[in-house]
Order: C-alpha cells, then structure tokens, then sequence
C-alpha cells in the first residue's frame, strides 16, 4: 500500500470503527440515546465519505447501506433493537474485512459482506412494517419531511410553522406524530444537556475587590457552550465613565451537561444582596440549533421584558417581528438616548467601549448553533496532536538509547582525561554531568510518548463479552475501571491477545446460567470486571469474576493423576493455581470440564512473561475467580544487574533479584538427583551454575569462591553461580528479535557503557 | 569557406566507434543486476547490490551469543543497533583459517534485518547481464547449493551467486534453536 492517502483514510477508519463498535455496545444498553445514534451515524458517514474519496467504491456503497439504516433510526422510524446492535456489528467486522483487503490486498470476505447486508434488508423490511404499513413510496416521502425535521427542532414544528409548507405538515402530521409518540429521545427525558438562563449583574465595585467578571464567564465556558450577551443600559457616557467600576450585565445560555452545582460553585459567592446573579434552567431542549442560533438574542430581552423566566420557544416564535423591530430602533437609536436593552444589541456597533464591544461581538455576532461550536472545539483539539508511526517512534527510541549509552561512554573518556589533564577533565565531566540531565529529561520524555491508555483494550472486550453473551444465553455484565491508567504501546498491545483469552475462560468456565446463579442465590446477570491500576511502576491488571470459582482440590487430582505430582506433595493453595500455568496440563478435557479452567493458560503465561509481567490466579469456590497480570510500564528500560560469568557481562533483571551472597561451605548441599541446593537462612534454594548454562568457561569453579545471585520468578527462588556482580543500573533493552531471532534462555540484548553488547538473562525459563 | 562550414556544424559531436560502444552500454543496463563480489577462501561470491547495506572491518567488542553455533560468532553493537554477525567461512565450512587483516563484515538487509557476514575481502561492484547468469544445478561447488542462487560467468571469472535471503531466512535461523534444543 503505497498510497500514503489511502494509508491514512485506512488509520482513520481504524480509528472510526473503534468509536463505532463503543457506540453501538453504548447504544444497546442505552437504544433511545439520541447522542449516541447521531455519533454512529456521523462516523458512519464519515467512513463513507472517507472510503468515496480514495476511490474504494464498494466499501463506500457498504457504508451507505448502514448510513441509511442509522438515518432511519434517527428520524425514528425504527428503535435499535439488540437484532440491529448486532447488524451493525458485523458491519463492523465487513468494514475490517475491507480494510485488510485494502492494507494487504487479496479479496474482501465477499461472503460476510453479503450476509450482512442480507440480514440488513430483512431487518429493514422486518422494522419497516409496525411503523408505516407497506413502504409505498407516498408514505415515505411524506414521513420523511416531517422526519427530517424532527431531527434538528422537535418542539418547534408547532411554533413554527411557516418553515414548512403547511398542507404538506398538515398530511403527514398523523404519521408524523406517531412517530413522536414512538421514539422519546432519552435524551431530551434525561437532560442529559441542559439549557440554563443566566442573570449576571455584579456589584458595580466588584473589580476594586479583586474579582473579575471576565474569570467567572471563562469559568461557565468550560462547563458548556455559553453564549453572552451584554447589556449596554447603565453605561455612562464617556466623561462620567469610571473605568474601574462594571457598567455592564449580561445574560447569558449555558448548555451544558454537567449537574447545576457546579454553576451553583462558580456563582456562590456572588449570589448576596450587592449582585444579582441568577441561574435557572431553560425549558428549552438543547441540542436545538436553530434555537440556538438565534436564541441567544432574544431570550435575555424577551426575560428581561417579562421579568420571569420564558419558554425559548415562545421567544422563536416572536423572532421575525422582533427583528425587525431591531432594524428600526437602529435607525432611531442615533438620537434616542440608549436605554432598552433591545436597542442596545442592535447598537453595540456604535459603542465607544473597546472592551466590552470585543466581549459581545466574538460572541452574539456569530450565533453559532450549539451543535457547529461543538465541532469547532473538537476539530480545533485535534490540531493539537499529529499523528506519528509507531516507527518512528521506535527510530526515535532507539537513538534516545543510543545517547544514553554515549553518555556513559563520556563518562569514561572524561575520567581517562581527568588522568592526564585534571582541568581538562573537570572541564568534560562537567560538561558530561550537564548532558546527563537532558538525555534523562530526553528519555523519560520518549517513553512517555509511548504510553497510550490500556482503556483502548479493555473496551475492545465489551465486543468480546458481548458477542458470547449474545451467543451463549448467559448473561453476563462487564465493568471496567481504570481505562485511563497508561501502559507502554507494545505492552498494551500485546496484552490484547492473553486478556482475550482470560475474559473468555471466566466467561466460559467461571459465570455459570443463570439458572444456576438464581439457584446459589446469586444475581443472575454475572459480573466481569476490568481493573486496571498503577501500582510501584507497575501496571496492575486483574480480570475477576462472580463465577463458580477454582476447585484446588481437583486440579490437584488431576496433577497426580497426570503424573505433574505426585499425591503426596504437599502444596500452598497459590501453588495448586500454579499447575494451571503447565503447558500440556489442561488440554485434557477432563480438566477443563471438572476445573472449568485453563485451555491455553500456558500460552497466555508465556505471553505474560515476554512481556516481562507475571500472572497470578486465585479463587474462591462458589465466589469466583481473580486474575493478576502485573505488567511493567516500559520494555524499553529496566533496572539491570550487571554479572561477569567466565568473562562474559550478562545483565538480569534487577526486579527478579532477592540478594546475592558469597556461601560458605556449610551452605552447600548436594542432593542425588536434585543437584546441588544452597541453604540461605533455612531454606533450600535450587543452585544453577550459570556457567554451565551458558557453556562458558568460568574464573571460579566452586560457589565459596564467586558469588550467589538468588533470583525469583513468581514463586520460584534460584541460586544462579557467578563469577562476580560488575555493576547495576539503568539498561536499555533491545529486542533480539529485531535483527536475529528469540534466544531461548535471552530476554534481550543491552549496550554497555562500553559499547559492548551484554544479553539479558530469561529468569523465567532460568528458574523453570 | 572553411569558416562557414564550421559555424554551420557548431552543434553537432563527433563519436569514436569507441565511444559509442560505451554509450550503448549505458543501454544494456536495464535487464541484469548490480552486484557486490567478494572473495571467500579460493572462490569469488556476488551478492545483489541492493541487499547490502554498508561495510565495515571487523568490530572490536563482539559478545558471543551462549548455546549458539560456531558460525553465529556473536553479536555487536552497530551505532545503537544489535546487530549478529554469521562467519561465512565457517557457515560453509571452510578451512578455519585465521582472518587477514583484510576481513571486513558486510551488513546487509534482509526483510529489514541487519545481519553482519563476515568475508575474506570485498573485491568489487560489477554488472551482471541477465543472459550472463545461469543455474546451478550441474556446477561443483564448495558451498552447499540450497544457499546458492546460481552463477554468473563474467569475460575471465566465475562468481557464485548468494541466496541470501535463503541464508538468513526466519526458518534457517530457527533451526539453530531447534538443534540446541535436541542437544
């Protein structure tokens, strides 16, 4: 795929159909949100007229088949059912379908494209029928116009008639209005956005106090869209003008979905006998543009006026005359002296004060409808970011740790020079310890790019929960908390793989029927949840269920019997959990059924465990299953150990490592047919002689001589035998997949100070 | 006369036979390939131009790679990149002789892999016509032939080509694992 346009029209979509598949899960719980299906419906559109322009015709046609069918959800004429949540799911997987063509050529899953769209149609007829009767094409334009206006104004068809044809509105008011009756915007029923009418006139000596007007309004704006409008009246002429008082009030609509409190918080301490501030809810909807767009001049007047609160309808209604009343009064106003608050709108223009016409005009001059001003912040957010491959990141990465490693190599030269020139070399080191600050600021800057919010994933498994819910006649409910917690790119998505599996087994082993719940007295929906936090420059991720749970004792069975243990070992209840992680211990079926757990649990233990984490499991019979993944931030950077084994430098992981020790005689233990055991303060530790591992030739041949590193990996502890610990620090890691191949034994490769290249040591399959 | 004639042929030039063979040459170009030779024990290799990356001589800090073939001789550092070097001599067992100072490492690229091959010396950049190359199938050679691509017969010398993305492939690498793990 050469073409960068398409590439990037591909990446766009991507992007889309995630918003997409959250907003149709979003949608089935919540079917009469109207937010949600104008969301769907935009990104539907947006696909469509992405793919039209690159050309990809048949993705765009496919599009538009959906388009329509959200456009006719919108007008109402049908309500998402779980039957449509579905279509347009796998209208989600046809979109990745084209996708993939388009990224790696080959065809489209023509097959899955067509049923889609055959179970589209039927769906269309199917719907088509409770609402208007046959389709005949009569009906339909006749719903359509009413339809597509309900879309924008709901209340005002009434008030204002003269925008449509009114015979036209007449004929079709019948289905017009049965349509209203059918779908209630939960929206409009919630206030999920609500309209507020506020009264700001502030004690005239208010700026001597330190306050500001211009901090509260700017306050009110970040709640919502608040458009102001200004009131001239008690503005003194010029000679009588005293800059530090407020001659100006406004009124102002703020549409805003946050809860009235915290318009109670900004306007608190104003709300006394010396200002007259005041707020209240306007009895309009709010995601009414037109209203908005000229709303904003009359509400206030038409307030003031009546001295109450107004119907903002009503006031729509009154626009026309008004208006032209405002052209008039403009003329007149040259010599009338300028008092009602009407005239002072239309004769802003004209005012000498250069602050407060800066203050109306930016905002009643261009009444925007709410909806477009919505726009225009989020399109104004996304210049604020680029979008950069994960490429070049991984360049960039790389020559970020490549400065790393020059700056030690400085470091070196400057203690050499300090040998022969001491004020050269103070001079360097200087220079060196300077740069050292920016390359750490440098490297903590990159990793920080890096991380993206494990939310993204966590939210892919609502698809995944959602689908073998559908499938399986269980009900099963999934909560997620912490999406906002941030994990290094690569981890988060190579998480993606092992959570699948984890969310899958809890679903199909651990929640039980609900017929079996009800019986055990539990709620019968089941409950999943997604937690994910950051704990000690960990990511914490567990995957818990309200399912049957564990049964140690048979997996400790079934162990024996699979010859893993014999039945006479004694094991901790976290070790029985461990046995699950065996490869080849739970591909028996008998397992899975009795345990319930575990197909694959080595492979999503691997896939952990490249990723430097660990996965712990516990559980309690009956209440259900508790899944631990705990990741590191970054696989860029660890902490490191540096050891010298028969002159090679060899770096562990400093996290795996308990202590290290020099033994004494004593502490040596051989024992047939387990080798050799070291005894640290009663207890006996496996001994490796890593030397013999790595097939070197070491300096020291017995442990009493060199040095012990004790290394843990879950629950394992391990002697390695060392010839000495060189240094700790900071390593960079780089994969040895990169240029080579996965070493077994090698979780990575680092460059020393040196430049030389030091292998970091895999203390999971040292210890195994 | 004289005069005239020249200011009426100003713009033309006047070609040696020579001199248009060498242009017509410039023609040939399109179908063959460009390739880098080098020598390894007693033969001559080539290897496609656009695979090679750089060359540079023997590193200093070569860090062995535990449990790995002789031939896989470590790994380096290559201005941040870990970079592993394979000894060709020993790959294609050949006399172990001990390296001349003329030993360089060719980096080339593979499917976006930087891999180091260690040669006796870098000879050359020639061109190869297409017609010039020919299968391998009834030619001796000292080099096991699945990693020969063929041969090219130039005027006084015969160059084998490298199969280099055989050589390096994920599946040739992986055996190295494999023949540890039966160890």
């Amino acid at each position: 795929m050469d073409n960068p346009a398409l590439e990037e029209f591909v990446e766009e979509v991507e992007e889309i159909i995630e918003d997409l598949e959250e907003g149709v899960l979003l949608l089935e719980e919540q079917p009469k949100k109207r937010s949600l299906i104008d969301r769907i419906f935009r990104a539907m559109h947006t696909i469509k007229g992405g793919a039209g322009m690159v050309m990809e015709t048949e993705l765009a046609e496919y599009a538009h088949h959906f388009e329509n069918l959200l456009d006719k959800a919108r007008n109402g004429e049908i309500v998402c059912t779980p039957e449509m949540a579905s279509l347009l799911l796998s209208s989600i997987d046809g979109f990745r379908s084209f996708l993939s063509k388009i990224r790696e050529g080959g065809d489209v899953d023509q097959q899955l494209i067509d049923k889609t769209l055959i179970q589209l149609r039927e769906f269309e007829e199917n719907a088509g029928q409770p609402t208007s009767k046959p389709p005949d094409k009569k009906t339909e334009e006749k719903t359509k116009e009413p339809a597509s206006k309900d879309e924008v104004q709901t209340q005002e068809d009434e008030v204002k008639p003269e925008a449509v044809d009114p015979q036209n509105e007449q004929s079709t008011e019948s289905v017009e209005n049965k349509v209203q009756e059918e779908v209630q915007w939960d929206d409009e029923d919630e206030g999920e956005e609500i309209a507020y009418l506020l009264h700001l006139k502030f004690d005239s000596g208010m700026l001597r106090k330190g306050s500001d007007p211009i901090l509260l309004i700017k306050e009110l704006a970040e709640l919502g869209d608040l458009d102001m409008i200004p009131h001239l009246g008690s503005l003194p002429d010029l000679k009588n003008h005293d800059p530090e008082d407020i001659h100006l009030w406004w009124s102002a609509k703020l549409v805003t979905s946050r809860p009235a409190e915290e318009i109670e918080n900004i306007l608190i301490f104003f709300q006394d006998d010396k200002n007259e501030v005041k707020f209240e809810p306007a009895e309009s909807p709010p995601e009414d543009p037109g209203l908005a767009s000229h709303g904003i001049y009359d509400e206030p007047e038409e307030k003031e006026q009546e001295q109450n609160k107004v119907d903002v309808s009503e006031v729509e209604s009154n626009l026309e005359p008004e208006q032209k009343e405002g052209e008039k009064t403009k003329s007149e106003s040259e010599s009338k002296e300028v008092e009602e608050p009407e005239k002072e709108i239309t004769t802003e223009p004209d005012s000498s004060d250069a602050e407060q016409q800066s203050l109306s005009i930016q905002k009643s001059q261009e009444p925007a409808p709410v909806k477009d001003t919505k726009k225009k912040t989020t399109e104004s957010k996304a210049t604020q970011s680029i979008r950069v491959t994960v490429e070049r990141l991984d360049k960039l990465q790389n020559l970020v740790g490549e400065t790393v490693i020059n700056q030690a190599r400085l470091h070196l030269l400057s203690d050499k020079i300090m040998e022969i020139d001491v004020k050269l070399g103070e001079m360097l080191e200087q220079f060196v310890e300077d740069n050292e600050k920016s390359v750490q600021e440098l490297q903590d800057q990159i990793l920080q790019v890096r991380m993206i919010p494990v939310g993204s994933i966590l939210n892919n498994m609502k698809r995944t929960v959602r689908d073998y819910a559908t499938k399986s006649k269980k009900k099963i409910r999934l909560e997620i908390e912490g999406g906002d917690t941030e994990l290094d790119k690569t981890v988060t998505e190579q998480l993606q793989g092992p959570l699948v599996h984890l969310v899958r087994n809890s679903m199909d082993h651990g929640i039980e029927d609900s017929e079996t719940r009800i019986k055990n007295g539990k709620d019968p929906t089941g409950t999943i949840s997604l937690r994910a936090s950051q704990q000690e420059g960990y990511v914490i991720v567990e995957i818990e269920d309200d399912g049957k749970g564990i049964d140690a004792k048979v997996i400790f069975d079934s162990a024996v019997k699979k010859g893993f243990i014999n039945d006479t070992d004694e094991l901790s209840e976290d070790e029985i959990y461990k046995l699950l992680f065996l490869p080849g211990f739970t591909t028996t079926t008998e397992v899975t059924d009795v345990s319930g757990r575990g197909v694959g649990m080595d492979t999503v233990r691997r896939d952990i465990e490249a990723l430097l984490g660990t996965i712990e499991i516990s559980s309690v019979l009956n209440k259900g299953t508790n899944t631990k993944l705990k990741l590191p931030l970054t696989l860029a950077i660890i902490e490191g150990m540096m050891i010298d084994v028969g002159h090679q430098v060899f770096t562990i992981p400093l996290l795996s490592v308990n202590e290290s020790l020099r033994p004494v005689p004593e502490q040596i233990k051989k024992i047939k047919d387990k080798g050799e055991l070291v005894e640290i303060r009663g207890e006996y530790i496996p001994l490796l002689r890593l030397y013999e591992r790595l097939k070197l030739k070491p300096r020291y041949k017995e442990p009493t001589e060199g040095l012990v590193v004790v290394v843990q990996h879950a629950n394992r502890k391990q002697c390695l035998f060392v010839d000495e610990i060189v240094d700790q620090g900071p390593v960079v890691i780089k994969s040895m997949e990169d240029n080579f191949i996965q070493v077994p034994g090698i979780a990575g490769a680092t460059i020393l100070g040196d430049g030389r290249i030091s292998f970091i040591l895999d203390v999971a399959s040292l210890v195994n | 006369m004289e005069n005239n004639k020249n200011k009426k042929y100003l713009g033309t030039v006047s070609l040696s036979d020579e001199e248009l063979e060498d242009m017509s040459l410039d023609i040939s170009y399109s179908e063959g390939t460009r390739l880098i030779t080098f020598i390894l024990g007693q033969e001559k290799y080539g290897l496609d131009i656009l695979k090679v990356r750089e060359l540079i001589s023997f590193p200093e800090g070569l860090t062995r790679i535990p449990r790995m073939p002789d031939f896989i001789v470590g790994m380096f550092n290559l201005r941040g990149l870990v970079i592993p070097v394979m000894d060709l001599r020993k790959k294609f067992n050949m006399s172990d002789e001990e390296r001349h100072e003329f030993s360089v490492i060719i980096i080339v690229d593979v499917e976006n892999k930087y891999i180091g091959l260690t040669v006796d010396a870098v000879s050359d950049v020639i061109f190869v016509k297409e017609d010039e190359m020919q299968d391998t199938s009834e030619l001796a050679v000292n080099v096991d032939t699945k990693f020969i691509k063929g041969v090219a017969k130039t005027k006084d010398e015969m160059i084998i080509l490298l199969d280099i993305d055989y050589l390096l492939s994920k599946e040739e690498f992986d055996t190295l694992i494999e023949n540890k793990s039966k160890e």
